[in-house]
């Protein structure tokens, strides 16, 4: 019964919702302009930043989703195996919760902020390569729900990770 | 790593043991009856790599730096030009896995660890080592399907051979330190009083950390009874079972499963249970061949 009352909700809404989208007006330029500079000045969501070891962070409320950058799979070289924290643990900022290994060298997986893992990408532990093939998208390790989401100002934005990336050289 | 070692070169060896990578698996790649029949014990390290084998003819070096300084080629040339100038006869080099190589034979094998501040490279040298005993402690006994890494098996030879009568382990510990600290400050430490050793010790020696952190792996294999083929499916996961099968065309084992999952996967653990469940002759073949006892792989 209750799901019958929620599909006639659902038709009763949903039309309405698709002719508002059609007949909205077309923002002017210059409130465009105003608006993205606005959105830009604080932290979005989907938004990636990135750590000193680094890892990458893209944060959505309250979640994180964890991964290596480019340079660090670079680095590496072919990822023979990885060891990803088990879903439910807990670890602190800068806490060691799992490793890479490539070419005989196991290299720590470094928790980027406080929180317990949630989930974690099994395609990689089939398949580790594609962490080297797509470090920011398929290539994800996990995904922690925060407990301290202030941690997420300390880390770095993708222009401050390219210039420490540069003075590391 | 707690970083109070500084840059430094250790230089240490072990009585007749099995020291395996971090992400393998021991059933995999040794001989677990061979060496329990010999008490010869397993380890696992926390760097990456293969199986080796360890005993007072095989030389372990350990380069220990920070992250930045971290570079394996570097260590591996120092290593062979050490040699070669003491013993230039020897046509002794690194290869492109870093391994090291004497006359196209196997002398050394290398791992590392890095932390966000620390690395260590440590490898292999077989100065004078049991090679026969090595080969039988690192054989394959049983099919096992895991995401672990494999060892890749090589040919190995000793460093000690007619072309240089003077090598052994003492003169080649001697050569190694003064090529790296010419002035040659060579200090003898007792492992036991190195800071954090008597904690990293107990976890290390643990069931759960040699076998228990494993992958998990699937061990499939068929035996023919008196009552029959027999398909067996062991699943295990952390150390645990997490899936019994066993398969008979005519006989039933509806309850195997329930009682085993969650247990170790430890064959004096699942005796016990097999034993009253599936009969002696049975039991005798799937113990003795997960643990390695029988030849027929």
């Amino acid at each position: 019964m209750a799901t019958t009352a929620v599909a006639k909700l659902t038709r009763v809404f949903a039309p309405k919702l698709v002719s508002y989208a059609k007949c909205r007006p077309l923002i002017p330029q210059s409130k465009v302009l105003l608006r993205s500079y606005t959105l830009s000045a604080t932290k979005l969501a989907n938004d990636r930043y990135f750590t000193k070891d680094h890892e990458w962070v893209t944060v959505d409320g309250g979640e994180a989703t964890v991964g290596i950058s480019d340079h660090a799979q670079t680095n590496l070289g072919e990822i023979v195996f990885v060891q990803l924290p088990d879903v439910s643990s807990e670890f602190s900022l800068g806490e060691e919760c799992g490793a890479l290994e490539s070419v005989k060298a196991a290299s720590d997986i470094i928790c980027p902020l406080s929180g317990k893992v949630f989930a974690k990408n099994s395609a990689v532990e089939d398949d580790p390569t594609k962490i080297n093939q797509s470090p920011y998208d398929d290539g994800w390790l996990f995904k922690l729900e925060m407990t301290n989401t202030k941690e997420v100002e300390e880390l770095m934005n993708e222009d401050e990770y390219h210039k420490f990336l540069k003075e590391d050289d | 790593m707690n970083g109070k070692l500084g840059n430094s070169l250790l230089l240490w060896q072990n009585h007749p043991c099995v020291v395996i990578g971090r992400h393998q698996n021991p059933w995999l790649e040794c001989d677990i009856s061979y060496l329990e029949r010999n008490k010869i014990p397993i380890a696992r390290r926390k760097s990456g790599g293969g199986a080796v084998y360890h005993d007072l003819g095989n030389l372990n070096c350990t380069f220990y730096t920070s992250r930045k300084e971290y570079d394996r080629p570097k260590n591996l040339k120092l290593i062979c030009s050490a040699v070669q100038d003491m013993w230039p006869d020897l046509d002794i080099y690194p290869t492109d896995r870093d391994d090291i190589e004497m006359f196209g034979y196997k002398v050394s094998g290398t791992a590392s660890k890095l932390d966000r501040e620390h690395a260590y490279h440590h490898l292999t040298l077989l100065v004078n080592a049991d090679l026969l005993n090595m080969s039988m402690a690192l054989k394959n006994k049983i099919n096992i399907e895991s995401k672990s890494t494999k060892s890749i098996r090589s040919q190995v030879t000793n460093l000690t051979c007619s072309m240089a009568p003077s090598l052994n382990m003492e003169s080649i510990i001697d050569c190694i330190s003064r090529k790296v600290s010419p002035q040659s400050k060579v200090e003898i430490i007792d492992p036991n009083e190195v800071e954090g050793v008597k904690y990293e010790r107990e976890k290390i020696k643990s069931w759960n950390w040699i076998y228990g952190f494993s992958p998990a792996f699937t061990i499939v294999k068929d035996f023919n009874t008196s009552l029959g083929l027999h398909h067996l499916t062991i699943k295990v996961v952390k150390g645990k079972i997490s899936d019994f099968k066993l398969l008979h065309k005519e006989i039933n084992y509806p309850f195997l499963n329930e009682i085993l999952i969650g247990s170790d996967f430890r064959p004096d653990v699942i005796e016990q249970t097999l034993e009253k469940f599936i009969g002696h002759e049975l039991c005798e073949l799937i113990i003795g061949y997960i643990t390695g006892s029988y030849d027929d792989l």
